[in-house]
C-alpha cells in the first residue's frame, strides 16, 4: 500500500522581549518614511536577547523538542532533520561564527538524536519551510524515513541594518513540525511551484559594513532592500501567490470551496490582503500573524500554522493550503489533507 | 594552482564572478545537449561557498540558481538550494520534484569559488574552486537512496565559518574559513565504512562510482573509474560528475549502477542506486 505523509505536530518558540516600532532600536532608525508603518502594517516583533541566553539555535531546539513531544515521539524516533534558516551566521549559541554544518546538524547533536539520524539543510529564503516540508513528505512517502523533524528558525534582528528602514520588517522566532506516515486520510494532495528571477537583486543578503560605513572590519551579512524594491515587488508578488495557490488546488482536483483555511507566509498585512483578494477568499479564511510578530522569513509559516490551529481556524480532517513567496523570487503552494495536528 | 596536503587546489580567476562563471557553464551545457530551456522544471544548487550569488557580487542570498534561471530564460523552473548536500540526495530530491512538473529536465549545480575564503593549508583540507553541473532527464529508471551516517566517534566534521572576529582577515577580504581536522583514525573509519558499502554493492554486481575527497579516501580503488591520477587528486567533491561525463556511454547501458557520495560536513555516505528496467 502506498505510504502517505501527514503533519503530526507543530510547535513554536518565541523570544521574551517584545519591541513595537516605538521601542529602541526600532524607534531610532533614521529616515523611516512617514507612511512606512501604514504601508507595511507591521506593529512590532519579538527580538532575541543574548543576555537571556536566547539565540536562533536555542529557539530552534525549544520548538523542535516541543514538536517532537506533541507528536508523541521521543528524540530517538526522529530519523531525518531538515532545517532552514536565513540567519546564515550568528545562529549558533555554541559557535557564533559557524555557517556549516548548519542548524540541522546542531539539532541532531543538541537534541541527542540517534547517530543514524540524517540531516539536510534547505534554503529557499521565506518559503524554505515549504520546500523542506515537500522534501520531508517525499522522503516519508518513498519509505525512506518514518519521522521527519522540519525546523525553521530565524533571528533576523541580527541581520538587520538598523540604519535602514527595512530592518523594521523582520523579527525573531522558530517553528517546527514533525512529518510522519499518515494513519487516516492525511496527505499532501498536490503542490505547485514557480520561480520568477527577473528582479532577483531587489532584496538580498549582502556581506557589507552597515550603511554609511566603509570599514571592512564591520562587514556582516545584512538584509538589503533596494530603494525601488517595494515598488517593483508590487508588480509581481501580489499576483503570483494566487496563481500558484489556485494551480495547486486545481491539481488536487478541488475547488476553492473545498479549502477550509489558508496558511500564508507573512511578509505584510497588505500582501496578505492582496493574495486573499487574488484567490477570492475573505479574511476569515486566512490567519494574520505578521502584524504582531512581523515577518519571520521561513519561520512565519509554521508560526501561522500553529496560530491558526490554536485559534480554531483549522480542525482535524480539514483541507488547507500553505502558500507563500520568497526573495529571488520563488512562489509555492501545497494542498494538505489534515489528520490531527497536535500543537 | 596550489598544492594542498593531499589535494591540488585549482583557483578560479578572481575577476570572474561566481554567478558569471556558473552562467557560462550552464549555457554551454544547454547548448551541448540542445534542449529547450522551457523544459527545465527544477534548478537545485548545493554550494558551500556563499558569495557572488548575484550581480550585486557581495550576496549570499538569493542563491546563484536564480541567476542561472534568468540567464537561461528557463521560465518554468523552480529554484532552491540544499546547502552542502551530496549528489545522491540532490538527485533524489530533484527526481521527486520532477514528478510534480510536466517538464523533462532538472539542472543540478555544485558551485564553489573560495576567493574570499581562508583555506586550511596546514591540514590540507581544501575544496577546489569548481563548478559541476548535472542535467537530469525524466526517464523510467528507478532510484533507491540510502544514507549511512558514520559512527559516532567520527565526530570531526568539515566546517565553513565566518571570520567575524578576525579584523585582519576581514580587512583582506577573507570573510570565511574552510577547515576539516581529519586525522588517520578518521580516514580509517571513513574508508572502513566505504568498503562495507562498496563490497555490498559489488557483491550484487552493481558497479559503483565513488566521491573522492582526499588521497587516502577510497584506498582500495573500489570504484569503476577511468580517471587519471592527476584528475583524481584534484577533484574532491566533483568526482562523480567528472566520471559520469567521461564514462557515460558505458554507464548508460548498464542495468544498475550506484553513486556513493561522501559528505564531510555531515559525516555520512549516501548511496543512490539507479536501475534502468525496474518499474
Amino acid at each position: 500500500m502506498k505510504i502517505k505523509s501527514a503533519i503530526k505536530s507543530v510547535a513554536i518558540s518565541i523570544p521574551q522581549k517584545y519591541c513595537d516600532n516605538n521601542t529602541p532600536p526600532f524607534s531610532e532608525i533614521p529616515n523611516v518614511p512617514k507612511n512606512w508603518e501604514r504601508l507595511w502594517g507591521i506593529k512590532g516583533r519579538y527580538m532575541i536577547d543574548a543576555a537571556l541566553g536566547e539565540s536562533c539555535s536555542v529557539l530552534a531546539k525549544d520548538a523542535s523538542l516541543k514538536a517532537i513531544d506533541k507528536a508523541g515521539l521521543a528524540v530517538k524516533d526522529i530519523d531525518l532533520i531538515i532545517a532552514t534558516s536565513c540567519t546564515i551566521t550568528g545562529w549558533s549559541d555554541k559557535n557564533p561564527e559557524r555557517i556549516f554544518p548548519g542548524l540541522s546538524d546542531y539539532l541532531k547533536t543538541e537534541l541527542q538524536c540517534s547517530n543514524a539520524t540524517m540531516t539536510l539543510e534547505v534554503n529557499q529564503t521565506c518559503i524554505s519551510f515549504m520546500v523542506a516540508l515537500q522534501i520531508a513528505s517525499d522522503y516519508v512517502e518513498a519509505g525512506m524515513y518514518k519521522n521527519v523533524l522540519v525546523c525553521s528558525s530565524e533571528t533576523f534582528t541580527i541581520l538587520a541594518d538598523f540604519r535602514s528602514s527595512s530592518s523594521t520588517l523582520f523579527g525573531d522566532g522558530s517553528g517546527a513540525v514533525v512529518v510522519g506516515q499518515s494513519e487516516n486520510k492525511g496527505s499532501m494532495l498536490a503542490a505547485y511551484y514557480k520561480s520568477i528571477p527577473m528582479h532577483n537583486e531587489i532584496a538580498t543578503l549582502q556581506w557589507r559594513p552597515p550603511l554609511g560605513n566603509t570599514n571592512k572590519e564591520e562587514i556582516r551579512p545584512y538584509f538589503t532592500l533596494e530603494e525601488n524594491g517595494p515598488a517593483l515587488m508590487q508588480t509581481f508578488v501580489p499576483q503570483n501567490v494566487p496563481v500558484v495557490a489556485l494551480k495547486a488546488i486545481e491539481r488536487a482536483n478541488l475547488s476553492l470551496e473545498d479549502i477550509d483555511h489558508f496558511v500564508f507566509h507573512q511578509p505584510s498585512p497588505l500582501l496578505l490582503k492582496m493574495w486573499a483578494m487574488g484567490i477570492g477568499i475573505k479574511s476569515d479564511k486566512y490567519t494574520n500573524t505578521v502584524e504582531k510578530y512581523s515577518c519571520l522569513s521561513s519561520a512565519s509559516t509554521p508560526l501561522t500554522l500553529y496560530t491558526a490551529l490554536k485559534n480554531g481556524k483549522i480542525s482535524p480532517n480539514n483541507t488547507i493550503v500553505i502558500a507563500g513567496a520568497s526573495i529571488g523570487w520563488g512562489f509555492g503552494a501545497q494542498v494538505w489533507n489534515i489528520e490531527n495536528i497536535n500543537f | 594552482m596550489k598544492m594542498g596536503y593531499r589535494c591540488n587546489v585549482y583557483e578560479s580567476e578572481p575577476d570572474n564572478m561566481l554567478y558569471e562563471w556558473v552562467e557560462s557553464i550552464c549555457e554551454e551545457i544547454i547548448e551541448r545537449n540542445n534542449i529547450d530551456v522551457t523544459e527545465i522544471g527544477v534548478i537545485i544548487n548545493s554550494s558551500i561557498c556563499l558569495y557572488e550569488t548575484t550581480a550585486k557580487k557581495n550576496t549570499s542570498a538569493p542563491g546563484v540558481g536564480y541567476h542561472v534561471q534568468k540567464s537561461l530564460d528557463a521560465e518554468n523552473a523552480f529554484v532552491f538550494e540544499t546547502f552542502y548536500t551530496d549528489w545522491g540526495n540532490m538527485m533524489q530530491i530533484a527526481s521527486n520534484f520532477m514528478t510534480k512538473t510536466k517538464c523533462k529536465y532538472a539542472l543540478l549545480l555544485q558551485t564553489n569559488k573560495f576567493s574570499n575564503t581562508l583555506k586550511d593549508y596546514y591540514n590540507g583540507f581544501s575544496i577546489p574552486d569548481g563548478i559541476s553541473i548535472m542535467l537530469l532527464k525524466k526517464s523510467d529508471a528507478s532510484l533507491m537512496l540510502k544514507n549511512y551516517p558514520l559512527m559516532p566517534f567520527v565526530l570531526k566534521k568539515a566546517s565553513f565559518e565566518f571570520n567575524a572576529n578576525n579584523k585582519d582577515l576581514l580587512e583582506k577580504d577573507l570573510l570565511f574559513r574552510l577547515q576539516w581536522n581529519y586525522d588517520p583514525d578518521v580516514v580509517k573509519e571513513i574508508n572502513k565504512q566505504l568498503n562495507v558499502i562498496t563490497n555490498s554493492l559489488q557483491g550484487k554486481e552493481v558497479p559503483v562510482l565513488v566521491d573522492y575527497w582526499f588521497k587516502e579516501h577510497r584506498e582500495d580503488n573500489a570504484e569503476r573509474s577511468i580517471l587519471g591520477n592527476a584528475e583524481r587528486e584534484s577533484l574532491a567533491m566533483h568526482t562523480i560528475p567528472c566520471n559520469v561525463r567521461k564514462n557515460w556511454n558505458e554507464f548508460k547501458n548498464l542495468e544498475h549502477y550506484a553513486f556513493v557520495s561522501f559528505n564531510p560536513f555531515s559525516c555520512y555516505y549516501s548511496v543512490l542506486k539507479i536501475s534502468r528496467n525496474e518499474n
